[in-house]
């Protein structure tokens, strides 16, 4: 039973290296597009065409092999800083809303998509 | 032959020995003249009973319209109340709820009562269970969604604009992107529902928004 108990343990570590050494593919795609639906990103950024913020396929280029690029869009995501937009205008960017409400993994999990668009 | 019988009836004073039924006695009844009592009293008797006959059935009608009534069934208490629950409709700074009815059902009569008669169809989906699972919910979400949205469209957002009205959005207090965006949709003539979707459930999988969309 001992036995059957380190080879699970051993069999889910691996699988948890597996998935932290692909990296880029560590990401729900369906439940971060779901998330971005829900909040209506894109009525502001389009995934490849810039509208009044910037495309997400420039985020991505911006912040793509940065360390601390999940952090910096975490805190863009969650604390409404303010930006400019594209008319030159300034505004407080919409928090991302979660169900349950504040969930940080779920919007990790969405910047980690947008990452590797 | 009823009439003959109740003229009978009404001549002689008899009972009426063959077999007529009941159903026709009282509609015979219901015809007779009455003998007994003066116009007067059966105005006033009728005027009464009208009154209380409009209050319960309007009172009644009325209690269907509360929150507590329609998450009664487990079908929305457990789907879009639970959403509905995260949302500004539910909770806000200033205290105000709109509730179940307020966006689902109008508030003036003769669309409410419209609106009641076709609730007859969710009456008829709750008996034979067609979203009482929560895939089955989530199977016909878009489905439903969807005839909302229509309903919203046709009547040019009715029911939001109870509460809501471009007029009366304050320039100074509204953020700027927002009221740009309301003032070139009035200006187009477009209605709430056009942008706002899925502001107080969640919205289907199966929706895509349109990326174009400014």
């Amino acid at each position: 039973m001992k036995k059957l108990h380190k080879t699970t343990s051993v069999l889910v570590a691996g699988v948890a290296a597996a998935l932290f050494a692909t990296g880029a593919q560590a990401f729900d795609e369906a439940a971060a597009k779901d998330l971005m639906k829900q909040n209506k990103c894109t009525q502001c950024h389009g995934m490849d065409k810039d509208k009044d913020g910037p495309s997400f396929k420039k985020i991505a280029g911006k912040f793509k092999g940065k360390a601390d690029s999940e952090s910096k869009l975490l805190t863009h995501l969650t604390t409404a800083p303010k930006v400019k937009l594209s008319d030159g205008s300034e505004e407080e960017h919409k928090i991302v809303k979660t169900s349950p409400a504040k969930d940080e993994a779920q919007v990790k999990n969405m910047i980690q998509y947008i990452l590797s668009l | 032959m009823p009439r003959r019988a109740g003229h009978q009836k009404r001549l002689g004073g008899e009972m009426n020995q063959d077999n007529q039924g009941a159903l026709r006695r009282c509609w015979g009844a219901l015809r007779r003249p009455s003998v007994k009592y003066s116009l007067l009293t059966l105005l006033v008797a009728g005027f009464f009973s009208g009154i209380l006959f409009w209050g319960g059935f309007n009172t009644a009608m009325e209690a269907t319209n509360t929150m507590e009534f329609c998450i009664g069934c487990h079908e929305m208490r457990d789907n879009v109340y639970v959403e509905y629950k995260e949302t500004i409709h539910y909770k806000n700074r200033s205290g105000v709820r709109a509730v179940c009815s307020d966006c689902h059902v109008p508030k003036d009569w003769t669309h409410k009562i419209i609106r009641k008669i076709k609730a007859s169809k969710e009456v008829w989906g709750k008996i034979t269970g067609v979203i009482d699972t929560k895939e089955k919910f989530e199977g016909h979400r878009m489905e439903m969604a969807s005839r909302e949205w229509e309903r919203m469209k046709s009547s040019d957002s009715r029911e939001c604009r109870n509460c809501h009205n471009f007029d009366a959005m304050s320039e100074e207090l509204q953020r700027k992107t927002p009221y740009k965006k309301h003032m070139a949709a009035k200006a187009e003539g477009k209605t709430c529902i056009d942008c706002h979707k899925g502001i107080a459930h969640r919205l289907p999988a199966e929706f895509e928004e349109d990326e174009e969309e400014e």
